[in-house]
């Protein structure tokens, strides 16, 4: 806490800390971070976009922010999505932002969440559309906050991410919002539009586009497949 | 340079007690003074053990039945002292500073 400490001595507003990612016996999975420094308007545009494509705004426990930067009304209208919200907040009202490398917090894999025993697979299922939901309505709440502002492309590719994942998710119902529910032509060709973006996950990608249309027992089958992989990365 | 900043460390849990106090030790065992930061939990359940330590350790407890994450932070704020905040998930932790080699200044 001390490099925190240091960093808004000398004027940081929102800083970023990479994190040691472990499972639940406490075996190093991964290391994760990024580096950057940005000050000045023109400069968290293109920041924005590298963020929000990369998801490199990821873990609320990785952030410190000046409290000034979070007393936004809207802020208080976070579900999930803390993270994202404190970034967004961010690019509106920090001066200097830093994404720093240095492992600072630790970040643990498991098969809890909210006190829920996610180790069998319908429980987990239930538990991600529950989650997801509630993910893609913060996106959508922001999408609809940054409108007309700089920030407003970047903040759509998050939308349209989590949006392609709520219907990739087996047996996820309809919201009642057209909004939420359907791909219209003209956002597949937006979500197209930000390739470059994923020009080192091309796999990954051809994936968010595949899975959504996927029959509902393929779509089963695939998710069965990840989470028992992440559950045997999860207990080790 | 900016005027010495507080730090106000926002630890929010909801149901899952399994690594919160886990998570309120890393915060407090870091080498920067105690003076300089405070810790706040806000949660949504009562542990005698839990609270217990909390209260021992000088950690300011909320209980909160606020399911959205916006909404416990946002209580933490109305009661953090501190113009810098660090969130903290109760199954995450602070990694000790000798993780990475840094080491308490002597003298």
């Amino acid at each position: 806490m001390e490099r925190v400490y240091a960093a808004f001595r000398i004027g940081v507003d929102y800083y970023h800390n990479g994190r040691v990612v472990v499972n639940e016996a406490g075996k190093v999975l991964r290391k994760e971070g990024h580096s950057a420094l940005i000050k000045g308007d023109k400069e968290k545009v293109r920041y924005a976009l590298q963020v929000m494509s990369q998801s490199m705004f990821h873990n609320s426990s990785s952030i410190s922010v000046r409290k000034s930067v979070l007393e936004k009304d809207w802020v208080k209208n976070c579900d999930l999505s803390f993270d994202l919200f404190a970034f967004t907040a961010a690019l509106f009202s920090a001066h200097v932002m830093v994404d720093d490398p240095i492992p600072l917090t630790l970040f643990r894999v498991h098969s809890q969440h909210a006190g829920v025993d996610l180790s069998s697979f319908e429980a987990h299922l239930t538990e991600a559309l529950k989650n997801q939901r509630r993910v893609l309505s913060d996106a959508a709440y922001l999408a609809s906050v940054v409108r007309g502002t700089p920030y407003e492309y970047a903040i759509k590719h998050v939308f349209l991410g989590q949006k392609l994942w709520w219907l990739a998710i087996p047996g996820h119902p309809h919201l009642g919002d057209p909004r939420l529910d359907m791909l219209r032509p003209g956002e597949i060709l937006e979500w197209i539009s930000f390739l470059p973006y994923f020009r080192y996950h091309l796999r990954y990608f051809a994936m968010t586009l595949l899975a959504p249309i996927l029959p509902h027992a393929l779509k089963r089958a695939a998710a069965k497949l990840v989470f028992e992989s992440n559950l045997r990365q999860a207990i080790g | 340079m900016t005027a010495d900043p507080h730090i106000s460390v926002i630890v929010t849990a909801y149901n899952r007690k399994k690594y919160l106090l886990g998570a309120v030790r890393s915060a407090l065992n870091q080498m920067l003074p105690r003076d300089l930061y405070e810790v706040i939990v806000v949660k949504n359940f009562r542990d005698e053990a839990i609270d217990r330590e909390l209260e021992e350790r000088g950690v300011v407890n909320l209980y909160s039945n606020d399911v959205s994450q916006g909404g416990k932070v946002h209580e933490a704020l109305e009661v953090a002292k501190g113009d810098v905040v660090s969130l903290l998930e109760d199954d995450d932790e602070f990694l000790p500073e000798s993780w990475n080699g840094f080491t308490r200044p002597s003298g």
